[in-house]
């Protein structure tokens, strides 16, 4: 099975009923896609298939023959982060983190289409996703800022980029 | 995972590492998480083979044909079902080359393929769209189909509700041929079966529709209970619900007093005797026979009875 993931062609070797989600942590070691229900609902395990959000734990791997599939390593690198990433960072939308992943995905997809400012509009487009520390209005407000065509200031976005690496032992996944 | 699980896997994972040494991938294969490893085991080491048809009949014939074949649409509930080992399968078929998810109108009547998925289901008229549109969130009404919903049991199946009330008729295979019937009849078939595949589901449009369903938090995927309404072509009234009985069901006696001119909330009260109310996690049967005569109402009034 071929299969591009971040733009980087692979052949994946895990039997054809193996979900996405197995396949990018288990078999890619591509652990931001977090397997948090693994039945569809928390929203943890989006990842882009062909630009459409998807869940990996939903999705088998014989139906992705030749898709592309972006996660959010694939978005943008600490040095040049996407406008969503910094815009979760400007806007503090990001507590524990599991979520953030899937949802940052979402909200790439959901303004890449087109998806407005108004803040219901994006909960809807965002409604499958969970946030367990409750942090959803700094969610709304990072994504519909994204939406605005707002300007993130680099500068301090990279400060507070690097600002946001803490290194807990034991937990590097 | 037990202790003898948890070792089988190991095994399993590093021999994988071993024998699938990924070239194109720069990041390494880990073992370091194994720990935190679960699951993973069954789906890894499934010997299903899966065959993908391009066309209804090579779909019909690689579903029948022996051994019978578990049919994968939308793989909402399939995959995570086989990922936590609930469900054995030994070949699967997958419909997503098969065209099946046509939707058309003809001569008053829809024919929806059991391959249609849910979003595209939403733009049909109540009560078919407005329960679609309820189900779940847009990632999986992208992927789910109305077939497989059909074949899900509750607390799934949410749109069992809307096709009794709009008399659907299915479509299916299995070995012995195609037939077709309404969803009880189909149930009594014996359903949702390795060896059976809905072809589609065809009703005639009706006058008017509504649907009803009690709120949900965004967090709970899963609707408690839903009434549909529909007035046909003569005028009569049909009225179905979900989550009053452990199937959806129709509700004959509610139905019953609309014909004979009652009112309203004659009809609603009358709505508890086609009810078998029932405990779950998502309501208590006592909750359930308070709300069925209120969203019996609502359904009425919406569809202006």
């Amino acid at each position: 099975m071929e299969l591009t993931v971040n733009s980087v062609s692979c052949s994946v070797q895990s039997p054809p009923l193996t979900s996405l989600l197995t396949v990018l942590r288990e078999e890619l070691d591509i652990t931001s896609p977090k397997a948090g229900c693994e039945s569809g609902g928390c929203g943890a395990c989006t990842v882009l298939v062909d630009g459409q959000p998807r869940r990996s734990c939903l999705t088998a791997l014989c139906t992705l023959d030749g898709s592309e599939v972006v996660t959010v390593e694939g978005l943008g690198t600490p040095e040049d982060l996407s406008r969503v990433q910094q815009a979760f960072i400007h806007h503090y939308a990001a507590q524990c983190g599991f979520c953030t992943d899937g949802l940052i995905v979402a909200a790439t997809a959901y303004v890449g289409g087109g998806g407005s400012a108004d803040t219901g509009d994006i909960g809807e487009a965002l409604a499958g996703h969970y946030c367990r520390c409750t942090g959803y209005v700094k969610i709304l407000e990072a994504v519909a800022a994204v939406a605005r065509g707002d300007t993130f200031d680099t500068a301090s976005t990279a400060s507070s980029a690097n600002n946001t690496y803490v290194t807990i032992a034991g937990a590097e996944s | 995972m037990g202790v003898g699980r948890l070792l089988r896997w190991c095994l399993l994972h590093a021999a994988a590492v071993n024998l699938n040494p990924k070239t194109a991938l720069t990041v390494p294969v880990g073992l370091s998480r194994a720990g935190a490893k679960h699951h993973q085991e069954v789906a890894m080491t499934s010997t299903a083979a899966v065959s993908m048809p391009s066309s209804e009949a090579e779909a019909v014939a690689a579903v029948t044909e022996q051994p019978f074949a578990t049919v994968l649409a939308g793989g909402t509930l399939l995959v995570p079902q086989h990922t936590l080992g609930q469900v054995a399968v030994e070949r699967a078929v997958w419909l997503g080359r098969a065209e099946m998810d046509g939707i058309s109108r003809s001569n008053g009547r829809m024919t929806v393929g059991a391959a249609a998925p849910l979003a595209a289901c939403t733009r049909l008229d109540a009560p078919i769209g407005p329960c679609a549109a309820n189900i779940g969130d847009n990632e999986v009404k992208a992927q789910a189909t109305i077939g497989g919903n059909i074949c899900s049991p509750a607390p799934y199946g949410d749109l069992r509700g809307p096709l009794l009330a709009l008399g659907a008729i299915l479509r299916w295979a299995d070995p012995d041929g195609t037939h077709t019937g309404g969803i009880a009849d189909f149930t009594a078939s014996g359903g949702a079966r390795p060896g059976v595949l809905i072809l589609d589901v065809a009703f005639a449009v009706p006058e008017a529709g509504s649907f009803v369903a009690l709120r949900r938090h965004h967090t709970q995927s899963l609707t408690a209970m839903a009434v549909s309404a529909v007035r046909g072509a003569d005028g009569a009234v049909t009225i179905a619900a979900t989550g009053a009985a452990p199937d959806a069901c129709r509700l004959h006696a509610a139905e019953a007093v609309l014909a004979d001119g009652g009112s309203i909330a004659d009809a609603a009260a009358a709505s508890a005797s086609d009810a078998d109310p029932y405990d779950d996690a998502l309501a208590s049967a006592s909750y359930r026979s308070r709300v069925l005569p209120v969203y019996v109402g609502r359904a009425l009034e919406q569809l202006g009875a």
